[in-house]
Parts: structure tokens; sequence; C-alpha cells
């Protein structure tokens, strides 16, 4: 043992810019206070030499190759890919009878008041998708089989089409995994190209979504081993021997190794990575975390530590049924536009959902953005000032922001607004009114509302708005974190190693039914420790055993936690799973989420899901010593009023007591508005604190001012 | 008065509201059609009893254009409002056309400030069973209303907060789902509570009238909006007329007519000429006002052409509405209603063919048009389930293809994953695709229908209501052509197939094989102008032939690729100029019995009582038809024939009129 510290470095590829962190573990955990960041720009035509260069950076501040535990990589080249549909081209194999289950996919179109209404463009056209008779029964039986000269001419109608990846989908498939993977492991042999098969990859019934799974795998699989190959030698090349693992869009990570074979696992890994660091690093509170940047604002839901995780998420119009942490978009950022719509009656203001985007920018940005964009609004509230904003690397042009937030005004009807001090009271309100609408919808999907939460804000704009929208929710206490600037980052460094598995059975919950269950629960609960052992992270970990069940006859299935253990108690061997517990976690879950329970009709069982993650990194958030100093006075537009604010700044000398609003804190690259009736506090762990004083409530009366 | 900006954020914050409302009631509901089938809907209204604020995307979005307003004052009046109170409905002639069907439940909380009215939470769930003579209520075979079940009007379900007995009593006699009922309403209850915090945080803010400013500002911003869409139109009179394939109690097409008059951006319907209301519950009670639920083709329009458009009830501002008494889209108490959603879909079909002449560039030809929810009823375990809700395509239009096998006209529904129904319904999907050879041909083609064929794994039944457009096929336009017609055969290829038209119940013994081919969309354009890159598309992916691309399309495909010069030759040939293409056997049907014939048959009916109307017409045309060969208009007739047919038709018709 040595005394020098081992980092967890994480590493968030963005488009701007590429984020590192490095934090050192001590004996006690993972020192936060302590923390290395470092900011590179992007390189996307090779994204891989901004992490490299970014690497070199964290050693040129001190953290040293050899002592860094783990590297993890959050990537975004899968997800891209997809988007900008450059993913590889991709052929299907599927049972006769079924050559159009992408094309009609669930038959809906995307909106009903829309004669032009089109579905998105179809993963795999028609002409790429071969019919072969073989498909399972709902209990993996073949219902046909294949003989030879059937595979071979499902072999050569394949290879005629050209493809560069396959994705196998039977239907059936996902009852008889084992049998579509030798198929799939055969092909891959005799076309030469990767083969992925959907019910090995993810043996959920649902043939539609299993297959777009297996088609994005596909899709992305050849890009990606091209990348994190590569990436793997160039990060040797360093002398950084450390093991690398690849962020998921479960909030976790995974070996390389683990992620070569399962691709499609990293694709949402971006977003996800910010949510589960705040249920890291408050693992005792409920947050909402509000993500702002340029274009929209996200956010994620984290309950006592579990980010909120769903399984009906998309990806360019196309469904993603593996959990992955939700992530929200609840409307504008920092670029949208704000603009007179004069479609109606009487003219309105509108803010969004067109963005100015990097190029031109905001017109502060002096870029020749000629629209005014809600950062203008900021910039003309004094919200983030010239010097300050970006610490001084983007420079501001407030005259100019004035200038065309009053050419707004005069194109709007309200006598209020028009000047560029009411444009800006407007904008900010019907920014703040639309996203705050949208919290509110989102936390009544999970059953919420706002008041209990605390806000972790990050991303560019997050913590010049985010007391602005806590204070109309009814919120009140809002974090802006020390890492706020590369929170994905660290999310990426602290993740542990996580994988869900999933099998879709069909039991009912009494004795016999459930022997059954608890037989799919051991098969993959070994599964799941086998796995966990080939990380290399150890084999210390937790694990989580959950059904998807329904009362018969209902459509619907809820998602039941029945058992959490710990990893050497699985190879210890689980206890059995009973009949009475399933059905009561199952009617404790159906009054949480429906309001009640009906012990007389019986409870079916459609899917076993078990969650494996690694040991959690403990962490450790005292040790900060800096406190708050007023460091200059700007005016301050906020409440529909001129204040005088207080600029603050962390500083060795500065305070730790709670600072009242209304104030300004200039941290790193955030600039933090404290409103009248929120106080502001730097804690131990570096964060920001804002906390609400007022007793007035939230919503359409206090966002009046006076 | 308010600031436009403060009204703008009281509509953001209402809308809010409503999805809020929405999100509710889904978590408390316990029924099928909310959780599966999305059939419930939340909004607000002003003191008007028009809703100002309507969710977009969650739940029925065709009821924006409803009004609360005789169903509050049919209570007020009676007995007065309080707080607290809830009233309920789901009848169609007592509700002012409130309701469009019983099992709909429709419930309204009057939201005070003070002891006065401010507005109204409105919410409604389409319960599993309301009674009547079959269970889930719905047939199209219940000839009155009484048939249906358990009429509602107007009543306070709560009063002062609590449920009042005697109602709720009778609720729970009348279903045979009396517990899932409970919970629905319970839902909605829960779903007007939220509401009602929300209208109060916003009166708080507002107090006076400022919900009132709001809602009249709501409304006109959006009628502003669709007068401007559809300025997009040109103005002018445009008509049109398509069926139903039968009115159920006889094999006789039902008759949906249009005349819309188009002024500067305004929309007036006149439905004058449809058939009369039928012993069948097919009808639709419109009152004879513009109702929501026969516009949604006319909402969709306006969102076609500004998506961003708030919905509410200003879109029903542009237009007027005019149904004849008596008729299929203005029936008369106790005209049975239950399957108005199929007459419905007819309309939508008319609107967009009087429409499509008024914008050829934005409306498309017709789509499929039907929606069949195939059920399959397990004889052994007495379970009712849906295999597939199967729906075709959409038409063609100027610059796109319609859409294969999706069609959101009527409602947009998902289908059911083949995996899920092969492991709960006593069937095995053998396939399940898009039907080839199905599209309408065009310039720009229709959509595809799609093509379903299960096995019986057990003794059950099929059902399959919904099944249209086996007669007249969806039309196209500007010389594209109509798509093929829907097929349900029953054993194909075995010596005991059977084809079918009207399916009540089919018995399925194990082994049996069901084919259902729903109808393709309507092209659009000429099909000999269709680019030969797309019609090669078209074939290697598999949905044209090489006959139809040869006959269809002008286009000769060898081997995977074009002929060119075969293709020139074919192409060249000289060709009359068409409009509609509405396939031969509307093309017979109309040579029989033309527009203005029917409009006077029409008229002559009105004159008589109303339950003589769809009698007398079916005697009439039964013996118009009976000099035709069996089977017309699927097959031809000769011109004598015809002739003869068509001086029988004049002279009944005039004799009618005498």
């Amino acid at each position: 043992m040595t005394a020098a510290p081992r980092w967890r470095v994480g590493v968030d590829v963005g488009g701007t810019f590429t984020d590192l962190v490095a934090v050192p573990a001590h004996r006690t955990g993972h020192d936060l206070s302590r923390l290395v960041a470092h900011k590179v720009a992007s390189t996307p035509h090779d994204p891989a030499a901004a992490v490299e260069e970014g690497l070199r950076g964290l050693a040129e501040r001190g953290v040293a190759f050899a002592d860094v535990a783990s590297v993890t990589h959050g990537t975004t080249i899968g997800l891209n890919a997809i988007l900008q549909r450059r993913g590889a081209r991709v052929a299907v194999l599927t049972s006769r009878g079924h050559r159009d289950l992408v094309q009609i996919g669930r038959a809906r179109l995307p909106r009903s008041f829309d004669l032009h209404a089109a579905p998105p463009a179809p993963l795999v056209p028609r002409d790429r998708v071969v019919e072969v008779d073989l498909r399972f029964g709902a209990d993996g039986t073949p219902v046909a089989t294949l003989d030879e000269p059937a595979y071979a001419a499902a072999r050569d109608a394949l290879a005629a089409t050209t493809a560069a990846a396959v994705a196998v989908c039977l239907v059936g498939g996902y009852a008889a995994p084992a049998a579509e993977a030798a198929l799939a492991a055969r092909l891959t042999a005799d076309l030469g190209v990767p083969v992925t098969s959907a019910g090995a990859l993810w043996p959920e019934s649902g043939e539609y979504e299993r297959t777009v799974l297996a088609v994005l795998d596909a899709q992305v699989r050849p890009l990606m081993t091209a990348y994190l190959t590569s990436l793997r030698d160039r990060v040797a090349q360093l002398g950084l021997t450390a093991p690398l693992f690849i962020s998921t869009s479960n909030g976790g990570s995974v070996s390389l190794a683990a992620a070569l074979e399962r691709p499609v696992t990293t694709v949402l890994s971006g977003p996800a990575a910010g949510v589960s660091a705040a249920g890291l690093l408050w693992p005792d509170r409920d947050v909402v975390t509000l993500d702002m940047g340029g274009t929209s604002s996200d956010i994620g839901v984290v309950r006592s530590g579990h980010p909120a995780v769903t399984t009906t998420t998309s990806i360019g119009d196309h469904p993603l049924t593996m959990p992955v942490v939700d992530v929200e978009a609840i409307g504008a950022g920092g670029g949208s536009v704000a603009w007179a719509d004069g479609s109606g009656a009487v003219v309105a203001l509108r803010v969004g959902p067109r963005s100015v985007g990097a190029v031109p920018g905001p017109v502060a940005y002096g870029q020749g953005g000629q629209h005014p964009a809600l950062t203008d609004a900021y910039v003309h509230a004094g919200a983030i000032a010239d010097g300050a904003f970006l610490q001084g690397r983007m420079r501001l042009d407030a005259a100019a922001a004035t200038a065309a937030l009053d050419a707004l005004g005069a194109a709007l009807a309200d006598p209020g607004t028009d000047d560029a001090t009411g444009v800006t009271d407007a904008v900010l309100r019907t920014a703040t009114a639309g996203m705050s609408t949208r919290v509110r919808t989102v936390l009544a999907r999970h059953g919420e509302v706002p008041d209990a939460f605390t806000f972790v804000a990050f991303g560019g704009a997050g913590g010049t708005h985010t007391a602005l929208l806590a204070h109309e929710l009814g919120v009140r206490r809002v974090v802006v974190p020390a890492a706020a600037a590369t929170f994905c980052a660290l999310g990426a460094a602290l993740a542990p190693v996580r994988r869900d598995l999933v099998r879709s059975i069909h039991a009912r919950a009494d004795d016999a039914g459930t022997r059954e269950v608890d037989a799919v629960v051991r098969a993959l609960a070994a599964t799941a420790v086998d796995w966990l052992q080939e990380q290399g992270v150890g084999t210390e970990g937790e694990l989580t055993v959950a059904v998807d069940a329904r009362y018969d006859a209902q459509p619907t299935t809820l998602t039941v936690d029945v058992a959490h253990v710990g990893t050497p108690d699985v190879r210890a061997g689980l206890p059995p799973l009973r009949a009475a517990d399933v059905a009561d976690l199952f009617a404790q879950a159906h009054t949480r989420y429906h309001g009640f329970a009906d012990p007389s009709v019986p409870v079916v069982v459609e899917a076993v899901r078990v969650a494996v993650r690694g040991a959690q990194a403990p962490v450790v958030r005292t040790g900060a010593r800096d406190g708050l100093r007023t460091v200059a006075h700007r005016r301050l537009r906020v409440d529909g009023r001129w204040h005088d604010a207080a600029v603050l700044a962390p500083a060795p000398d500065g305070t730790t007591d709670a600072v009242p609003g209304p104030a300004v804190v200039e941290k790193g690259d955030t600039s933090v508005v404290v409103p009248p009736g929120w106080t502001v506090t730097l804690d131990a762990a570096a964060d920001l604190v804002l906390t609400r004083t007022a007793t007035t409530q939230g919503g359409d009366r206090s966002a009046h001012g006076a | 008065m308010l600031t436009v900006l403060e009204r703008e954020l009281g509509q953001t914050r209402l809308v809010a509201a409503t999805e809020e409302m929405s999100l509710t009631l889904q978590r408390a509901s316990r029924s099928l059609y909310v959780r599966e089938t999305a059939d419930f809907a939340c909004a607000i209204a002003d003191t008007s009893g028009r809703f100002v604020a309507y969710p977009q995307g969650i739940g029925v979005s065709g009821f924006l254009g409803l009004d609360v307003s005789h169903a509050v004052r049919t209570v007020a009046e009676r007995e007065g409002l309080a707080p607290g109170d809830v009233v309920l409905t789901n009848d169609p002639y007592t509700s002012g056309a409130l309701s469009t069907h019983l099992p709909d439940v429709h419930a309204i909380a009057p939201y005070f400030d003070g002891d006065e009215v401010v507005g109204y939470g409105w919410t409604f769930i389409h319960v599993s069973d309301i009674g009547g003579r079959v269970p889930s209520s719905v047939s199209v075979r219940n000839d009155t209303v009484h048939a249906e079940g358990l009429r509602i009007p107007p009543v306070k379900y709560v009063a002062g907060g609590r449920v009042v007995p005697a109602v709720d009593a009778f609720l729970r006699a009348n279903s045979r789902t009396p517990e899932q009922n409970d919970g629905d309403l319970h839902a909605m209850l829960a779903a007007l509570d939220r509401g009602r915090t929300r209208v109060a945080d916003l009166v708080a803010a507002h107090p006076g009238d400022g919900l009132a400013q709001i809602g009249a500002h709501a409304r006109e911003q959006t009628a502003a909006r669709a007068r401007r869409a559809l300025s997009r139109l040109a103005d002018g009179e445009y008509v049109f007329d398509d069926y139903l394939d039968n009115d159920a109690v006889s094999d006789l097409p039902l008759r949906v007519a249009l005349r819309a008059t188009v002024r500067g951006g305004h929309l007036r319907l006149d439905f004058t000429g449809t058939d009369p209301q039928v012993e069948a519950a097919l009808n639709m009670v419109t009152q004879g006002r513009a109702h929501s639920w026969v516009l949604t083709r006319v909402f969709a329009l306006v969102g076609t052409l500004d998506p961003d458009v708030p919905l509410n009830g200003g879109l029903m501002d542009v237009v007027d509405l005019h149904a004849p008494d008596g008729t299929l889209l203005n029936a008369r108490e106790p005209a049975a209603v239950g399957v108005r959603h199929a007459t419905v879909s007819r309309v939508n079909d008319v609107v967009s063919g009087a429409l499509v002449q008024a914008a050829p560039d934005v409306l498309p030809a017709a789509s499929s048009g039907l929606v069949v929810p195939v059920v399959f009823a397990s004889a052994a375990g007495g379970t009712v389930q849906v295999v597939e809700p199967m729906v075709g395509g959409t038409g063609g239009r100027a610059g796109a293809d319609g859409v294969d096998g999706r069609d959101s006209g009527i409602s947009n529904l998902a289908n059911n994953p083949v995996e899920v129904v092969e492991a709960t319904v006593g069937v095995r999907v053998l396939r399940y695709h898009v039907r080839p050879d199905s599209a309408g041909p065009g310039r720009w083609r229709g959509g595809c229908g799609l093509e379903l064929e299960i096995e019986a794994l057990e003794h059950g039944s099929l059902l399959a209501r919904g099944l249209e457009r086996t007669r007249f096929r969806p039309w196209g336009y500007a010389g594209g052509g109509a798509g093929a017609a829907t097929e349900l055969l029953v054993n194909p290829g075995r010596p005991d197939e059977r084809r079918l038209v009207v399916v009540d119940t089919v018995p399925l013994a194990p082994g049996d094989r069901v084919v259902l081919r729903t109808a393709g969309a309507g092209g659009y354009g000429d099909p000999f102008e269709r680019d030969v890159a797309a019609v090669l598309a078209d074939v290697v992916s598999g949905l044209v032939s090489v006959g139809a691309a040869r006959r269809d399309y002008g286009v000769a495909v060898v081997d995977g690729q074009v002929d060119a010069a075969a293709t020139e030759a074919l192409r060249d040939v000289p060709r009359a100029a068409t409009t509609w293409g509405r396939g031969a056997e509307r093309d017979r049907w109309d040579a029989l019995l033309p527009a203005a014939l029917l409009d006077r048959l029409a008229a002559a009916l009105q004159t008589l009582p109303v339950p003589q109307r769809a009698p007398r017409r079916r005697a009439l045309l039964h013996e118009v038809l009976a000099g035709l060969p069996q089977g017309f208009p699927a097959v031809d007739a000769d011109e004598s024939a015809l002739a003869a047919a068509r001086a029988v038709a004049e002279r009944l018709v005039a004799g009618l009129a005498g």
C-alpha cells in the first residue's frame, strides 16, 4: 500500500467540450473536496484525441497515471450514429409472416390532429428483412424447425443484402434465447459480420421492441468496436494501465469487454450520468436534477438515492425498452429564442422552442446573432455579466442584448412590455411558467408534487434559472454542486458497474407458479454474479430482484421489487421466493401507485428483472474551507424589480453563514441568482445551497412581484 | 383587464392543470378503456361552458369542442349548484349532446370563488359497461337507445362533497361491472379535485373575472389561428358523398352527403342529403348544431396547417353545421348511438372529399377508414380478447405517399405484440404484415392495408365489428386510384372456405384459419406520372407486384430492373383524365343512383314521420335493385338492366316526393 491517492477518473464527451474529473480515494472514501476537474475542446472527427489530451491535462494537474484506479468513459458516439442515421447497414432475420414487424411497429402515428403525420423512417427497409420458417411458442419450444436447405437459403438471402451487421429476431425468441443465440453464432461464422440475437440480448416478450434493440445494437456495434478498441490502445500508450469502463444508460458502467458485447446498453449514458451522480451524492434526499443547456432543459428524479428508471423511453422515435435513467425535457434552454407570435388575434410573447444554437448564439455573444434569446434576458437582468461570464472567456455585449429586447418589445402588444426591461421580465416569467408547468406534469406522472424535492442544478444555465423555477414551484432548497460544470464526468467517475437482466415468463403467483418464478430468479442471479466477477471490480455488490406483475385481466404490469441481497448471499444461496410475499409486495405497490389493492384477484407475473451493481464508492463531502465573500455589487432584475445586489464569490476568508438574496454568486463557470426571500451558503462540500426563507407560496401570486 | 402576458401565462397554467387532471385520472382508474385505449379526457371550461384549456396528446382529443352549459343549467335550474357538487350524465338526448353514447360517463364540477361560479372542471371516461342488452353495452344491432344501457340525465352525483347515495345505488344496479365503474367515477372525482385546486390558485392571482378573461383570450387566439389556417382553402362550394357498407339490418349501404361552403377561413358544413337515422347503433346526436365529434377531420386539418394551435373551444368558432332532423347526423330520440364512431369515420372521408377540392395540395385522398378490433372469444375460458385492432393506411397526397398500415383517423390505437397475444389468447398469429398490392395507385400512392392470418388453437369464436370498405373502396383523387377493398376469409383454400361481409360472430374450431385484409388507402395523382424509381422500389420491397407495376403504373420490371423502353411504350398510351378514383363498384352504383336523385330521395323521406323513413328507403332500394344481377354493384349489369332499374328509381322517388 502506498500513501498516494487512488484516483477514479470520469470522462464525459460532449458536443463542445470533453470534461474530465479525477476523484481521489482515501481511507474514508472518495474526497470530493479535492477532486481535479479539467475541460478540453471536443474533437468530433476523432473523439479519442480530446480524451487523450484531457488525460494528459489531468496528469499535469497531479493525477499520476500510475495511481489511477479506473477510467470511466461516457460516449455519445453510438447515440449520434443512431440519430444521424450513420449506423451500420443492418439486415434482419425474422419469422415467416412477420416481415413488416419493424415497419408496422406499434402502429400509432406521432400526432392525431395531423393529416400529414408520418411514422419514423423504418430502421431497416423491407427489402433487407429476410424471413425464415422458424419460430418459438411462449414456452420456448420450436413451432417450426429449420432444415439445412432453409438455413442456407436464409443465409444466402442475408448475404445478398450486403449488410455490415445482422439482427436476428424470431417470434418467440425471448423464450428460447439459447437457440436463437446459437443461430446467430452460426450466421456470424458463415457471414463474417457481427450478428446480434435479440432473444439473447434482451429476452423480454414483445417482438417489435426487442427487434429495435437488436437492430440498434447491430447498427452501433462496428463503430463502437472500432472506437473503443482504438481508445484502449491510445490510453495504454499514454502509460495509463488502469481498466477502462464505459458509462451505461442505466446510470452505471460496464467493463470495456462488456460494452463491446452489448454496445446498445451505452447509448443513453450521457444524461444518465448526471442524474446518477445526484443519487450518489445525496442518497438520503429526494432530488430533481435540472440540466439546463443551450437548447433545452432536462430533469431527472431521484428518490432516496435511486434515480427513477424507465423502460418506455425512445431514441430517435424508436422505443428503447431496456431500463434507462428517466430524463425528460421540460423546455427552454439559454439559447431559446424569444419572439413575437402574431398568429393569433393579438401578438403574444413566446420563448422557444427554436434555439439560436451555439452559432451565432445569443445577441449578447456578439457573433452575429440577431434574435434575442433567454440568455439575452439574463444579461439585461444582470444575472450574468460581462467579465465574470464563463470566467471571462466569453465577452458579453449587454447593450446589444438590450437593443434586441427593445426591438422585441416594440412588436408586442402589452403596455408593460414595450422596453427591454419589461420584455426581460416577460421572457423570464414565460420561460419559468413553461418549465414549471412541465416539471409539475412530469412529477405528477411519478405520483409526486415538487414541494418536497431538492433541486440540483447543473449545466450552463442551470444555476442562473433554477432558483426562479424553484420559487415558482414552491421548492425550498436548491443545490448547485461544486462540480456543476463537470457533473456528468463526476457521475461517470463514481458510477458503479451495473447490469440489468430480464426474462419474460407467464406464471400465476401461487405456490406452483412462484416456484417457476424462483427458478428464473436463481438463473438470472447466477448470471449476474458471474458477470460481476468478470468486470474486474471485485465480487462485492448488490442484487435487486423485481417482478413485472399484474392482476389477472389487467392490461398493464407494475414492476415490484421483491428482494435486495448482497452478492455473497447469492453465492450462499438465495432464500426461496414465497407466493405470499410476492402477492403482498404487489398489493403494497399497487396501493401505492393506483390507490387500491384487490386480494380476490389472482396476481400474474410476466417478467423477472435482476439488476446487479458493484460496490458503491463511499463519498466524503467535507473538507472544503472556503466561504462566500462580497466582491462587487451590480444591478439585478428579479421579481419585476431592480435591486442593488451583492456579487459573491468563494474565498478562503469568506463567510460560511447564510447570505440573504438578492445576490449573484459567481462560481467557476456558473452565475447563480439568489432571489429575494432566499439565502445562500457555501457548504463543506463546496456546494452552493440556496434556501427559501420567505413564507410566501410559489405559483402565480409570488411571481408578480411588487 | 389582464395584460396579454398574464392571459397567456394563465392559459399555460390551465392547460398544464388539465394535463395534471388527466394524469391523476389515469393513475386512479381501474378500467381497461382508460389504461389500454386512453378513452377518457379532462378539460376546464369557463362560465360559458366551453373549454378554455384542453390537454395536448393525453386521452381523446376529439371532444375539445363540447359545451357543458346545457347539462349544468339543467341541474342548476332544478336544484341549484353549490361548492363541492359534481354533475353526472351520459345521455346524449338530455345533456345537450354533451355525451355521444352511453358508455361515456361525463362528470362536471362547478368551480366557485366564494359563492360565484367561475368555471367548470370536466372529465369523461368510457366505462366498461353501463348495462343494456349486451356486455360492454355497445352493439351495432341495438335498435334504440333503451337497449344500450342506463341513461343518466344530468344529475348531482356529488352534493357538497358527498356522493349522493340514491344516485350511487342506481349506478351500481345498472352495470355488469359496478366495481370498475366505481373506480372510474372516483378517478374522475380525483381529477376534478386536482382541477379545482389549480383553478383556485389562478383565481387567487386573478380574482373576479380573471378566468373569463383568460378563457376569452384563449378561444379568440385559437379561433384566429384556425381561421388563418383554413384561409388556405379556396373559397367556394364543394359537394361530396360516401357510404357506410350497410345499415346493420340489411345489406344496403348508408349515404353521408355534404355540401361544404368555404368563405375566408370559415366553414359551413351542410349534411342535407344524408340518409335517415337507422334502427341500429350508427346514429349520432348533434341536435343539429356543430358538434365536436363530427368535426375531428376539420380539427386535424387545422392541426396540419398550424401544428402548435392550442386546443380549445375556439376551434368551434370557425365552423357552422347543418344536419336535417331525423338523419344519421342529427338523430332524434330514441335512436341508438353506440357505434357512432363508424358513422363519424365516414363523415371524415366526406369532409376530406369536399375539402380536397378546396385545398388539393393539403388534403390527402381517402384513408382506409376502418378500425376492426379482431376479437377471439374462447369457448372454454370464457375470455374475450382483442388479437389486433386492424386498421389500413392513410391516403396519398400531393408530394407524399400515404402511410402503410397506420391510420389515426378514427383513433390512434396501439396494436398488440404478437408474442403477448400468443401467450394469452388461444390463437397463433401466422401472418401480420403489410398487404401487398392494396394501395390505391397514384403518382403518390395510398398507404397499404394490413393482412392478418390467425389459426385457432382451441374452440372459440371470432368477432370483427367495424368491418367497413368491403363494398366501396377508399377513393383516390386527382387521377389516383382506389385502394383494394377489405376482405375477410375463413379457411381460405380449403373446401369450406367462406368470404364474409357482415360479421356477427364466426365459430372457430382448432385448426380453423381466418384471414383479414384491410382496405388500402386512395392514391393521389396520375399513377403513370409516378417516379419510375419509386415504382421499382415498391416492387423490390414486395409492396407492388410486377403485374400491378405494369397495369397500374405503366412500368415494366424485369428481373428487378426497369425495362426503360417497354416502360416508355406502356406510358405512351393516351388515357382519359379522371378526377376521382372511386373504383368500379362505386361508379356502377352512381350510374344507377346519381347524387341528384338521392338528394331528392332524401328530401322526400324527410316529409315522412321519422320511424318510417329508414324502412321506406330500404323498401325502395330493394325494389330498384331487384331487377339487377345478384351482387350488384360488385358485379356489373348490362346497360339495358341498368336503364330499367334507373327508371324504377326515378319513378319511385317521384312517387314518394309526389
